[in-house]
């Protein structure tokens, strides 16, 4: 009945206004819980899980400084493009029970194209900002995330080579490069053997560590490292448009861990236990248990790629994180997709 | 064998040498501490002896404003990385307040520029063969022939409205 | 052909990779650093100048306050060198609990060190951990001397406050902890990738550089220089057991000189002093711990005394190097010269830090542990040109308690 009512074109509209809203929310309600839980984990007691909003509030009450020797429309035009980037993106990833809002009209390779936007738009910003800290640091942003791309992509590669194997007659819509395909069909279940299943752990694993790069975390923080560069591109960034920058990043971070789970753990709860079984199986009941579950499932995922990473390493040099996404990751990431090749060709 | 070493090469530049035992802990074992007074012709020389044990570290070098003539006094510290062989070397010299002019140590120990920067700066000592003369820790535009650590009693008025 | 072209980016002086002002003025040529300069004395104060304003004991309470982490270190090489100058020898109880004292000091300050470090390579998780066990080694001061910071232990010619079983006990037991803490931390900084990562082959110091730049302490160690006071010229409880340099070949069988032969050369001098704690509460003598009781005989003495003095200490950092001259007119010094290890091992910056990335500054900076208010002793509170009396400030101090009472009562 609610995916019915989704067919209409006001309420999508309706839905797709509304989402951003939450997915704001949550950005920041995941940037506390990370924050708590990274704080715990360093036996301190850290801040309260609302701090961020706390934060974003009064960055907002905070005088807009834009620098004299700046480029200022360029300066003050990257926050919104950034947040606008960040915000489209999500309108991209299926909220768990939910299709994505504009689901069909664009796929994998658009995303790839978001979520490139933003540390550009980003680095761009810390170049009209003229100050040797913000260069030094959109120097690194355009470093790193030259590095980071080809192993992301090459995972998008794989997945499209997966899902296009795959006979057309298995679903209705039928698009191998569209996130609501793969939410539909776990992608476990479209390899046919061991070698495929090693190959998409071997993706997984790349994945997950491309993930804090993506989000600018530590160890790949380095475009912002505090010590080093006084927090980089962000050097001069202070009140509205640190705030722009500081939602981007944690819409960012949500829409990120989301498509992680979209990609590898789409699983629906009642696929895993027969929920149909319990009496209150209403439909709005339904969708929230599905909500909660895909929170919870992002929830994992925040922890482990970002939180638990960025407790337990310290930031390294970007020309060794440079070396580390050509030469490791990448390689890594190839051979995930010459074993998928390997699976979808039948070879074993 | 220091002390010898400076006599032999120093001759008459050598003014007076005191070596002073210092007694330490509960076995009284004590270590040598060499005060040498010499003529400041004499500097560069007494200095050179002390290469033949090794590089010399500098400990402090400092000065002080006497009245008629300024002091100055180099602490070295020779036979280190031996245990319990080392020995501290002090020279101490005046040079007159007309002619400040005293050789650079920098040529021999680049670490001693330092010092010389700040010894320069404070008390207007002039040091031949300094390649730095910037101000170490006094403000840029500090204005010139002022020097905090003489006691002359001259200048004090713009020197305080400088470190305002 | 592309031309290159630089770029000045200034470190400090505020910054948050320094805790203390100062500036690196580092030339970038895209992420490497091509030269660096160094500009000192913002941390300014004419210490010296106050010292010898003041009788000896204001003046060794006032040395106690040149450094805010190494609060021993000064006294200790002030009270040597009075007592190398007026001829006076402190009993052997005292010596030893200085010792003791300079070591635990030895200890916190090592550990601080490392969480610094940690926090510079972005590695915060570490800086918390370090500096929640170094807590317990503050509280120990705190309970031996009745302060966490400037500890008031020392007197020309002893020390002010005696050990009893008690505290010997609290020392026993706490060494008994760091003991098995500092191998946790070895086994943290010597395992952990990234660590080695960002600190193998960087700010690398050959043992040439470090004898020519004055280097000392745990820098020059690293660069493979066997040079510690305490085994070169060992001064009280030091006289009486041998101590002997931490040195990387002597841990790993080679010397690089880089940030990690500095962390090792630290961790392994955190068992050394745990050692010698440990070696001087068993050998602890009996007696007085002052040569002098009485303060003003004590001060008479100064008075009636002619003659200079060195005092050294092998503080944390490296040497701390004091020079006194007492002329035989006042009670306090008439010449007093502070040379604190920053001192001497800043020079090294200028030459580490060029062909290093931005990334590794704050590491070589931090790398010798640098206490810029050690560095800048030397300027007085003026405002407006004006000094403000003593009156005065002690007004406005009350003031401003009476304020902030009020707006906490309500």
């Amino acid at each position: 009945m609610i995916l019915e009512m989704l067919q209409d074109p006001l309420v999508r509209v309706a839905f797709a206004v509304l989402l951003p809203i939450i997915a704001i929310f949550l950005g920041l309600f995941y940037k506390g819980l990370d924050r708590k839980l990274s704080a715990r984990l360093t036996s301190r007691i850290g801040p309260p899980i609302r701090q961020p909003f706390r934060d974003v509030r009064k960055l907002f009450l905070k005088e807009n400084i834009v620098p004299e020797n700046s480029i200022p429309w360029m300066f003050n035009a990257m926050p919104l493009v950034a947040m606008a980037t960040s915000l489209t993106l999500l309108l991209y990833i299926p909220f768990g029970p939910f299709p994505a809002p504009l689901e069909g009209r664009g796929d994998l390779i658009v995303l790839l194209y978001l979520l490139a936007m933003q540390p550009l738009a980003m680095a761009l910003g810390g170049f009209a900002s003229g100050s040797p800290y913000a260069s030094v640091g959109a120097q690194r942003e355009m470093v790193l995330m030259m590095s980071y791309e080809v192993p992301l992509a090459t995972i998008i590669v794989g997945f499209a080579y997966l899902y296009a194997s795959v006979p057309a007659a298995a679903s209705a819509v039928w698009a191998p490069f569209s996130l609501g395909m793969i939410a539909q069909t776990p992608v476990w279940a479209v390899v046919s053997g061991p070698v495929g299943i090693i190959g998409l752990l071997i993706l997984l694993g790349v994945l997950l560590v491309v993930t804090p790069a993506e989000l600018v975390k530590i160890p790949f923080d380095i475009a912002e490292a505090e010590t080093e560069i006084a927090e980089g591109l962000l050097a001069e960034y202070s009140g509205r448009n640190l705030a722009m920058f500081y939602l981007s990043d944690a819409v960012r971070s949500f829409a990120m861990c989301a498509i992680v789970v979209v990609l590898f753990f789409p699983h629906t709860l009642s696929s895993l236990v027969p929920l149909t079984a319990y009496p209150w199986n209403t439909e709005p009941v339904l969708f929230t248990l599905e909500t909660l579950w895909f929170l919870l499932k992002v929830f994992i995922v925040y922890f482990f790629a970002v939180t638990l990473v960025r407790t337990s390493f310290a930031r390294i040099k970007v020309d060794q994180a440079a070396k580390f996404f050509w030469l490791h990751m990448t390689l890594a990431a190839l051979f995930g997709l010459l074993l998928i090749y390997l699976d979808v060709g039948g070879w074993f | 064998m220091v002390v010898e070493d400076l006599k032999k090469a120093l001759g008459p530049l050598l003014e007076d040498v005191r070596i002073q035992d210092i007694p330490e802990g509960s076995k009284r074992r004590s270590y040598q501490c060499v005060w040498v007074n010499i003529r400041k012709e004499g500097f560069l020389t007494a200095v050179r002896t002390l290469f033949r044990y090794g590089f010399p570290h500098l400990g402090i070098l400092t000065g002080e404003d006497m009245g008629e003539d300024l002091r100055l006094v180099y602490i070295f510290k020779v036979f280190y990385e031996e245990p319990r062989e080392e020995v501290t070397v002090v020279f101490s010299f005046h040079i007159p307040k007309s002619e400040p002019v005293v050789p650079s140590l920098t040529p021999m120990i680049p670490g001693a520029s330092t010092n010389e920067r700040e010894i320069r700066e404070m008390l207007g000592v002039e040091f031949r063969g300094l390649k730095d003369k910037r101000h170490l820790f006094l403000p840029e535009d500090w204005p010139e022939g002022k020097y905090p650590w003489r006691k002359d009693e001259t200048n004090v008025e713009d020197m305080v409205k400088r470190t305002r | 052909m592309t031309t290159t072209y630089t770029y000045s980016l200034p470190i400090g002086p505020i910054h948050p990779a320094l805790k203390e002002p100062i500036r690196v003025v580092a030339e970038v040529e895209g992420e490497r650093v091509v030269r660096a300069d160094v500009k000192r004395g913002f941390a300014h104060r004419g210490i010296e100048f106050m010292g010898m304003k003041r009788n000896a004991i204001q003046t060794l309470y006032l040395s106690e306050r040149i450094c805010g982490i190494c609060s021993i270190s000064h006294p200790y090489a002030f009270v040597k060198a009075v007592e190398n100058a007026i001829g006076m020898e402190a009993p052997p109880r005292a010596q030893y609990i200085r010792t003791i004292i300079a070591e635990l000091e030895r200890i916190h300050s090592h550990i601080l060190w490392l969480g610094v470090i940690a926090h510079e390579m972005g590695f915060d998780p570490l800086l918390y951990w370090t500096w929640k066990g170094r807590e317990m080694v503050m509280d120990l001061l705190e309970y031996l001397t009745g302060n966490r910071v400037n500890y008031a232990m020392y007197m020309i010619g002893g020390v002010r406050r005696d050990l009893n079983e008690k505290k010997i006990r609290a020392i026993k037991e706490n060494m008994n902890y760091y003991r098995q803490f500092n191998q946790e931390m070895k086994d943290v900084f010597m395992s952990d990738p990234t660590y080695k990562a960002r600190t193998r082959r960087v700010s690398l110091l050959t043992r040439k550089d470090a004898l020519e730049l004055c280097a000392v302490g745990p820098t020059a160690r690293a660069a493979g220089l066997r040079m510690d006071i305490r085994q070169d010229q060992p001064y009280d409880a030091y006289a009486d057991m041998d101590v002997r340099a931490v040195v990387p070949q002597d841990i790993t069988g080679e010397v690089m000189g880089d940030a990690y032969d500095v962390t090792l050369v630290r961790l392994y001098e955190i068992d050394q002093s745990i050692e010698i704690i440990e070696r001087c509460l068993e050998d602890l003598p009996p007696g007085p711990i002052l040569a002098e009781p009485n303060l003003i005989k004590l001060l008479m003495t100064i008075k009636r005394s002619e003659g200079e003095g060195v005092g050294r200490h092998e503080a944390p950092r490296g040497e701390v190097m004091h020079y006194v001259r007492f002329d035989g007119t006042r009670d306090g010094p008439v010449a007093w010269k502070v040379k604190a290890p920053s001192y001497n091992n800043i020079n090294i910056w200028g030459r580490v830090l060029v062909g290093a990335e931005i990334a590794d500054i704050p590491i070589a900076v931090g790398y010798i542990d640098p206490c810029m208010c050690c560095n800048d002793r030397v300027a007085e509170v003026r405002r407006g040109g004006r000094e403000l009396p003593y009156e005065e400030v002690r007004r406005k101090c009350r003031e401003k308690t009476m304020r902030i009472k009020r707006e906490v009562m309500g």
